[in-house]
């Protein structure tokens, strides 16, 4: 009699909740299963009109196809892959560098015009894009970056968001634990990397994390400032695949390069997970 | 004679500002100056390409967005539009979403993955290069086949254009979704625990305490949707000003659209500020 009215209590609420989620996560799951299944087609079945959606004969002649030049003049793909990895990674490290030391100045050192900073860093998380593109360009254009991995890096270092987000976390530090350093002798360079970021590192894994989609994901940022094609980002070389006087003759080609583009980001994010809720918890306006 | 050291005080605030200095210069240079520069762009006529020289013009850069584009009206009013109209849904979806999530059920990990995929997969940019896959972010076709089959025309149509909608509202969900399951997960056991003496049904714990609980992230929720919506790449507008500044060369006037979109924008998330701030709660 319990043990049944216990099955009842489960299945009533839990199926529904199971269903539910099954159904959306369909949405969303959807174009990745998409993606990893025709990487895996052979060229006959990507060329099939209704598409398929799942493969019976999984090859990786895509990925063969896309990491063997074509013609003589065709820049490697593992080029574009180089070119998105130096640009990242340079992002997220000067990102997490620059913001988390602003973060532990606006939070822990207190000076006069502190305050004035923050409240800026606020009213800029609302600057859009569209409005600055121009003089951005402008700007980019003056410090001789036009054209150069430069102009993917630098402008993206002193982001507000991150900052805010780093600011949020850096203030639930006891201060008590920094005087106590303090006391025996400790400098703030060393209060910042002794202290500081080992208590934080939830919150910049989630800044590495935010700041690493961004700057792999971004479209735009290459597409207005970069002509030279061998200095072009993966967002920009799926483009080049996908379009074009070779598009059918490349088609499984794209299909590996999109899995390619798309698995960095999953993988950060998977590995990362806890630690980012854990943030997010944190940073609300309070 | 020694010198004197300088206070304790000042020491302390030079070494905050050494520490804060490289992100101000950033800010300075690739924020601040940028927004004063397009400020000052749109109230100037380009009068020589190369060099970039304008001439100070008024308003006649704003008098004719209104006057001479026939573009820019729609594309406003269905930026500023859609992003009123999608705003309580995500919120309301991504809501019911970490509800769901926030349960005690199996495989949770790879459900919060699974639904933070939009956001990774770079929400829209790299899907909409990826040709058939981009119709897979609407309702599935056997979905659509089986409305069409059951309903007429108008209906038909009524009913999956709605779904479509939804679809594309559900791809926004994954920050606020992930806002939301931390609120969640911050709300202390006991207050549910209490109620639950006091012989309370979910349907009252949810209204009675998680909402209230929860409105914090409610509120940052919905500024962090106004403003992630305005500031999207791929709305109209921004559609637009990317064509007039650089494929048609038009600096300033791309500049004078931004501006004006920016002072809308701004105005709304101002307001949605007012308006919400009142009805959050904070646990003393």
């Amino acid at each position: 009699m319990k043990i049944r009215r216990r099955l009842n209590g489960i299945t009533a609420s839990k199926v529904f909740v199971y269903i539910f989620m099954i159904a959306l996560v369909c949405f969303t799951a959807m174009p990745l299963v998409y993606l990893v299944s025709s990487a895996f087609k052979p060229v006959d079945e990507l060329m099939v009109f209704p598409p398929k959606f799942f493969t019976t004969r999984p090859s990786l002649d895509s990925f063969k196809e896309l990491f063997t030049a074509m013609d003589s003049n065709t820049i490697p793909f593992t080029r574009y892959i180089w070119n998105s990895v130096v640009v990242s990674v340079a992002t997220v490290a000067g990102t997490v560098v620059v913001c988390s030391m602003g973060a532990f100045a606006l939070t822990k050192i207190r000076m006069p015009g502190g305050n004035f900073i923050f409240n800026l860093i606020v009213a800029t998380l609302m600057f859009s894009a569209p409005v600055t593109q121009v003089a951005n360009y402008l700007v980019i254009q003056n410090l001789q970056m036009l054209d150069t991995t430069w102009a993917l890096i630098v402008p993206k270092i002193a982001g507000s968001y991150y900052l805010f987000l780093l600011k949020q976390n850096f203030g639930e530090i006891p201060d008590a634990l920094l005087e106590a350093a303090k006391i025996d002798g400790c400098s703030y360079w060393g209060l910042y990397a002794k202290i500081v970021l080992p208590v934080t590192r939830p919150a910049w894994a989630t800044a590495i994390v935010l700041s690493f989609i961004a700057s792999w994901n971004d479209f735009t940022g290459p597409m207005i400032y970069i002509q030279t094609q061998v200095k072009q980002t993966l967002p920009l070389a799926l483009q080049t695949l996908q379009g074009g006087a070779g598009q059918v003759a490349r088609a499984g080609a794209f299909a590996a390069a999109a899995l390619i583009t798309t698995l960095p980001t999953i993988i950060v994010f998977c590995a990362m997970q806890s630690r980012v809720i854990n943030t997010f918890t944190h940073s609300g306006i309070k | 004679m020694k010198r004197r050291k300088p206070s304790l005080e000042k020491r302390r605030s030079r070494s905050g500002y050494i520490f804060v200095l490289p992100w101000v210069i950033g800010f300075l240079i690739f924020q601040l100056y940028p927004f004063i520069q397009s400020f000052i762009l749109s109230f100037g006529e380009l009068t020589d390409l190369t060099g970039l020289k304008t001439r100070w013009i008024g308003f006649d850069n704003y008098i004719a967005i209104f006057r001479d584009d026939v573009d820019f009206v729609p594309a406003f009013i269905e930026t500023i539009w859609q992003t009123l109209l999608y705003t309580p849904f995500i919120i309301v979806i991504s809501l019911v979403i970490a509800l769901l999530l926030n349960q005690k059920i199996k495989g949770r990990g790879l459900f919060r993955v699974i639904f933070f995929l939009p956001v990774l997969l770079g929400s829209g940019t790299v899907m909409a290069q990826l040709g058939e896959a981009a119709n897979i972010m609407q309702i599935p076709p056997t979905i659509e086949q089986y409305v069409n089959y059951y309903f007429s025309t108008d209906i038909a149509s009524f009913i999956n254009s709605i779904l479509s909608e939804i679809v594309r509202m559900f791809w926004k969900t994954g920050v606020q979704i992930i806002i939301f399951l931390g609120g969640l997960q911050s709300i202390s056991d006991s207050y549910y625990e209490a109620a639950k003496v006091d012989n309370a049904n979910s349907w009252d714990m949810l209204w009675k305490i998680t909402l209230p609980m929860l409105s914090p992230m409610i509120y940052l929720n919905v500024i962090y949707t106004l403003i992630d919506s305005f500031r999207s790449e791929d709305n109209a507008i921004a559609g637009l000003i990317v064509n007039r500044v650089f494929d048609n060369s038009d600096f300033t006037y791309g500049s004078a659209m931004g501006w004006l979109y920016f002072l809308v924008s701004f105005t709304v998330v101002i307001l949605a500020t007012v308006i919400f701030r009142r009805y959050v709660y904070y646990e003393k």
